[in-house]
């Protein structure tokens, strides 16, 4: 969260990495949507493995930290598989995410608790709710002509979805989109504040739901229960947050990006719009190209990997968007191509650590997709879409126009 | 063909079911649970696609 580097401190490179692979690369890159992925991709040619000499900001003040950063689709699923070589990295300066920020095996045990709420056949009774949602939304934008999508559609959207299923209000949403975006994307000196606040507005839904539990997602974490015990306090706090994170900014990016796509190729709406292309087949070819995770794990111990030598306590990044755009992969990957059929991407990530809201998360784009072109089928770029990197990529803006 | 999935490597992606539904199904958590080791011709293509689209690599055609 937040890891944009905000120092002009000079890197430190340890010693064990080779000096041949340091990059100055600026992982946390602001400017135009066109550049993002180009940027990344150019990082191939620098060979298998390279080191991002000032890939995260650990420590409020000092130099940035550096990390490995795997090139191919074979190294970036190998480190996100080999739990036991790299393991979960823990912010020092945000709350533990669970079951996230957990190692195998106490991973599972937590996680178990959660999958049954998030496997498929669960996710599937929601999908009146979510389309009504999106109903509200283009309803109220269709005859405006034109929209922000990012501001406008595709933040509102997702937490519409998913703060009511948590439990909390509804009416709040511009809040909840807000603390969402300070916390992951913000800046050092907003973030502390804007924590303090969402720590309360959860710690105030858990505190009610233990007390009266209703039909609702914190109603039934709260009466979860490890071997017969109920959780910690901070620990159902742990869950609740990484809910509010991974639930509300993940969908926004993947529909900012589908957006964008769709609405420089008229011919991939109109294959959709026809059922020429299922609107599922959809999903997974925007997720592949624009696969936005690049999450960061840090070495258990010594060991070799991608053909270097890693010490205890590396960082490494491993980039969804390294991995769903190779070329020994994929035929023309940096591309959209509807019709894909072989599209083994990662852009939920891979290993025990694999997003758990990865089939609610398809359900709300199908619709979103659905919903919108069955109301406003043909549109266009009204502006240059400006995007960010991080662990998170997205766009801060999408201007659209329709007749 | 034979059809397997390598429980060790499956983190309930859910490609395969979505892709060959009548092959495989999820269990509660869903991981994904073969339902025919044994593949009839008519969903061999389809199985092949699950093994083509498995990020992890646990679906195994023999």
């Amino acid at each position: 969260m937040g890891e944009i580097v905000t120092t002009t401190a000079a890197p430190i490179v340890p010693a064990h990495v080779p000096v041949e692979l340091v990059r100055s690369f600026d992982i946390g890159y602001r400017g135009p949507l066109d550049e993002l992925f180009p940027r990344l991709d150019a990082l191939r040619d620098d060979g298998r493995v390279v080191w991002l000499e000032a890939a995260m900001q650990v420590q409020p003040s000092g130099p940035a930290t550096g990390a490995w950063f795997f090139t191919t689709m074979e190294d970036v699923r190998a480190c996100y598989q080999d739990s036991e070589l790299w393991g979960q990295f823990r912010h020092p300066l945000f709350p533990a995410l669970l079951p996230t920020t957990l190692d195998p095996p106490d991973h599972m045990r937590y996680r178990r608790l959660m999958t049954p709420l998030f496997a498929p056949a669960a996710v599937a009774t929601m999908e009146e709710a979510i389309t009504v949602r999106m109903e509200g939304i283009v309803e109220r934008l269709v005859d405006k002509g034109a929209c922000d999508f990012v501001a406008d559609v595709s933040m509102e959207f997702p937490t519409r979805v998913f703060t009511s299923w948590m439990g909390l209000p509804e009416e709040e949403t511009a809040r909840f989109v807000m603390m969402s975006e300070t916390i992951i994307h913000g800046t050092r000196e907003e973030q502390p504040a804007v924590l303090a606040e969402l720590v309360k507005v959860l710690n105030g839904i858990i505190d009610d739901r233990l007390a009266n539990p209703r039909d609702d997602l914190v109603s039934d974490v709260v009466q979860f229960r490890l071997d017969g015990e109920p959780l910690a306090k901070e620990d159902l706090f742990s869950i609740c947050y990484q809910l509010f994170l991974g639930g509300l900014d993940t969908v926004a990016n993947a529909l900012s990006f589908s957006f964008a796509e769709l609405a420089r190729h008229p011919e991939e709406r109109r294959a959709m719009l026809s059922g020429e292309v299922e609107t599922a087949q959809v999903v997974e070819e925007m997720l592949r190209c624009f696969a936005f995770t690049q999450m960061p794990r840090v070495a258990r111990r010594d060991g070799e990997f991608a053909g270097v030598h890693v010490k205890a306590g590396d960082l490494a990044i491993a980039s969804g968007a390294m991995a769903s755009r190779d070329p020994s992969e994929y035929d023309d990957p940096t591309h959209t191509h509807l019709e894909r059929t072989t599209n083994r991407h990662f852009a939920f990530g891979a290993g025990p650590h694999r997003c758990l809201g990865s089939h609610l998360a398809r359900l709300e784009m199908r619709i979103a997709l659905d919903v919108w072109h069955a109301r406003i089928p043909e549109y266009r770029l009204d502006g240059e879409p400006m995007a960010f990197g991080g662990p998170v990529m997205g766009l801060s803006s999408l201007p659209l126009r329709w007749d | 063909v034979k059809v397997t999935i390598d429980k060790g490597l499956c983190s309930g992606h859910g490609r395969c079911y979505a892709l060959a539904p009548e092959v495989f199904e999820p269990d509660e958590d869903g991981f994904s649970v073969v339902t025919q080791q044994d593949v009839p011709s008519a969903f061999e293509a389809a199985v092949r696609l699950a093994e083509q689209n498995c990020p992890e690599g646990a679906v195994t055609i023999s």
